[in-house]
């Protein structure tokens, strides 16, 4: 603790850790906000793509602690173009400014976060995506009724809608040839 | 009983309960530390990917 009385931070969670934990050693709310942010984003890309980016920096003793540092520091981890298609715009701003590596650049206090995030809505939140190596699958389930919507890693999608009782009939606006990510993104706010 | 309308702007921050010098991690925020820039690199992480400043570096120290 120093003369002020702001304890320091002698640990740090290296998967979670903030640009300027690794040049710094004085945190403030800034630290916080980062990590905030951080949360969001692993919680909209999935812990496992997450875990996959991270990894991509090495393993136990072949962990490149340096390129890491450089990546974090440029804005290059995490990967801020993997969010999901079905994240909406607001709150893809919001991850961003929260995760901000320079300081002035990110929210200022807790309140500014929680505000902006009240500002978060839109017909997207509803699905849930999951992945496999070479598809992505959203579904949601809307008062009985369920929709399963499938794109194959060439963008080649599928949609299904299954009513109580009833068998998947096709939902033609989401069977498509090719789907862009902007594409995906469009359908699932109209439905 | 008279009803208290919520109003946001009443809120008390905790930025405004410290006066200001004491904000921003004493005044120090962003602020470089070679001392920490080297640390970060050879300090020990232990198998749940903590980097342990307290520590001495540990050869073969784990990423995660």
């Amino acid at each position: 603790m120093n003369l002020s009385g702001v304890a320091l931070q002698d640990r740090l969670y290296n998967k979670m850790v903030a640009p300027d934990a690794t040049y710094g050693d004085q945190f403030d709310r800034a630290f916080d906000i980062y990590q905030l942010g951080l949360t969001l984003y692993r919680m909209c890309v999935g812990d496992a793509a997450f875990s996959a980016q991270y990894a991509s920096y090495g393993t136990g003793a072949s962990f490149d602690r340096a390129e890491f540092r450089f990546d974090l520091r440029k804005g290059r981890f995490p990967n801020r173009k993997a969010l999901p298609p079905h994240t909406p715009t607001k709150l893809r701003h919001i991850i961003n400014k929260c995760i901000a590596t320079k300081i002035a650049d990110r929210y200022q206090s807790a309140i500014d976060v929680a505000n902006a995030l009240a500002g978060v809505d839109g017909a997207t939140l509803d699905w849930r995506l999951s992945t496999t190596a070479d598809m992505r699958k959203w579904s949601k389930n809307e008062s009985g009724t369920l929709y399963e919507f499938t794109v194959n890693k060439s963008g080649e999608s599928r949609c299904y809608k299954t009513v109580p009782n009833g068998l998947p009939r096709k939902v033609s606006a989401g069977c498509k040839m090719y789907m862009s990510d902007e594409d995906i993104e469009k359908f699932l706010g109209s439905y | 009983m008279r009803k208290i309308k919520n109003d946001p702007a009443e809120y008390t921050k905790r930025s405004d309960l410290y006066p200001k010098s004491r904000v921003g991690g004493d005044n120090r925020r962003g602020q470089r530390s070679k001392k920490r820039e080297r640390e970060y690199l050879t300090a020990a992480i232990d198998a749940c990917g903590y980097i342990d400043f307290e520590s001495q570096p540990q050869s073969g120290s784990v990423g995660e």
